[in-house]
């Protein structure tokens, strides 16, 4: 009789209690045995910080400055404090060898052209000195031995990103360029945890196409305001500024765009 | 300047069958060894311990090991907003006038290893002079003047065992 009702009734009850608890542990654990390492973007860093110190290929700047970026994000996504500084001095370094790079790849005023000449050649010795430093050598050792972060640790923290540049978007109909900037920044931050976390997203990166665009536009003017000199800049920088109202324009049509892929990241 | 000379919270030991097993060289494998549960319980009470001294620094440098730079990234939490952190290989070798020459602050904290750390005690306090001090795992040695052979004092010796009876003091 006994026995009759334990069939009917199933298992007991706290196995079922068990299992749910085992079930939940699994799903939990889960994620965590998803590792994602640095290796390949720290591999790019090395590999390019040759190219840039050679000097014979300006993409290896670029692609310096691309993965100091990804690398702290990635150190975001971990919650490591430490090591941004020493990315962002790199970064420091490299931001206008690249940015002159920029400038100096369209049809310039020729004096104009002459003087960021010479502050690129400065810049390119000043990158080239930092590259050769113990603080480049220490940070790539550094990075070379952490662990790898947890997908489920990243998806926290692009949770996390997201909803800051959400909020910081709410300010984008009434703020100038400060928050335009601050928005691109964050944008970079997503679109890169989203790449380590292996779900790219082309909604996202056209966002950050158009803000990157609009920064880029932003630093001609800065550039134009800090050395150009003279008549022949009057119609230079009309063009910049044209440039850069209609790359904003153009950015916050794509922000409203993009909005809501963000609001289902967040 | 104060000088918050740091060793790194108990890491997981050097062992040979390990480096066999993970198939990496006996330097790869002492550059990646992490702290282990009882050194992170170390280090959260080596800053709670440090917070109630009212302790806080504007640089924090540290070796590219990663003990040293869990140890600090956990003191990252005493770092002023504008902080900066510094990775150094000055702090896995004898120190000398190379590490000062690329230290700058007013309350900075150097996170490294031992017997370095202990020898550069040596030589700030007693411009060397056979004099060593032997720091445990996340104990602390506060000192205060100028960075120079002989240009500090000690302030404070805080072993582990006293920073742990600071956090408890909360």
């Amino acid at each position: 009789m006994a026995s009759t009702r334990v069939a009917r009734r199933g298992p007991h009850p706290a196995a079922r209690v068990v299992r749910a608890i085992v079930a939940k542990h699994e799903r939990r654990a889960a994620p965590k045995l998803e590792a994602i390492a640095l290796t390949p973007w720290l591999d790019h860093l090395r590999i390019h910080v040759a190219i840039a110190k050679r000097g014979h290929d300006p993409e290896g700047v670029h692609q310096v400055r691309v993965a100091v970026a990804r690398l702290r994000v990635w150190l975001d996504l971990g919650g490591w404090r430490v090591l941004h500084d020493d990315l962002r001095w790199l970064r420091a370094r490299a931001a206008p060898v690249r940015d002159l790079d920029v400038q100096l790849a369209r049809e310039l005023p020729p004096a104009y052209a002459e003087r960021l000449r010479a502050e690129h050649r400065l810049a390119r010795e000043a990158l080239v000195r930092a590259l050769q430093t113990d603080r480049l050598h220490a940070l790539l050792s550094a990075l070379a031995v952490l662990p790898p972060l947890s997908a489920s640790e990243a998806r926290d923290g692009l949770e996390r990103l997201t909803r800051r540049t959400l909020a910081l978007g709410r300010a984008l109909p009434r703020d100038g360029y400060a928050c335009l900037h601050a928005v691109r920044r964050s944008v970079r931050r997503v679109r890169f945890a989203l790449e380590w976390l292996g779900q790219p997203s082309d909604e996202i990166v056209r966002l950050q196409d158009a803000l990157g665009a609009f920064g880029d536009a932003f630093v001609a003017v800065r550039y134009a305001k800090e050395h150009g000199r003279g008549p022949e800049m009057a119609e230079h920088r009309r063009v910049l500024d044209r440039e850069l109202r209609d790359a904003a324009r153009k950015a916050r049509a794509v922000w409203r765009r993009a909005r809501p892929v963000l609001e289902a990241l967040a | 300047m104060d000088l918050f000379l740091v060793r790194h919270a108990r890491a997981v030991p050097r062992d040979a069958g390990a480096v066999v097993a993970a198939r990496v060289s006996a330097r790869e494998w002492n550059a990646a060894r992490a702290l282990t549960p009882r050194g992170h319980a170390q280090l959260r009470r080596m800053v709670r311990g440090l917070d109630r001294l009212g302790v806080s620094f504007d640089h924090l440098y540290h070796s590219a090991k990663l003990r040293s730079i869990e140890t600090a990234n956990g003191l990252a939490e005493l770092l002023d907003d504008d902080g900066e952190t510094v990775t150094t290989e000055r702090l896995s070798a004898p120190p000398g006038e190379a590490l000062f020459a690329e230290i700058s602050g007013d309350r900075v904290a150097l996170v490294g290893h031992e017997p370095h750390l202990g020898a550069l005690v040596g030589l700030l306090v007693a411009k060397g002079a056979d004099v060593t001090l032997d720091i445990k795992p996340s104990g602390v040695v506060w000192l205060r003047g100028e960075l120079r052979l002989g240009g500090m004092h000690v302030r404070a010796v805080l072993p582990p065992r006293v920073l742990r009876a600071l956090a408890r003091r909360a």
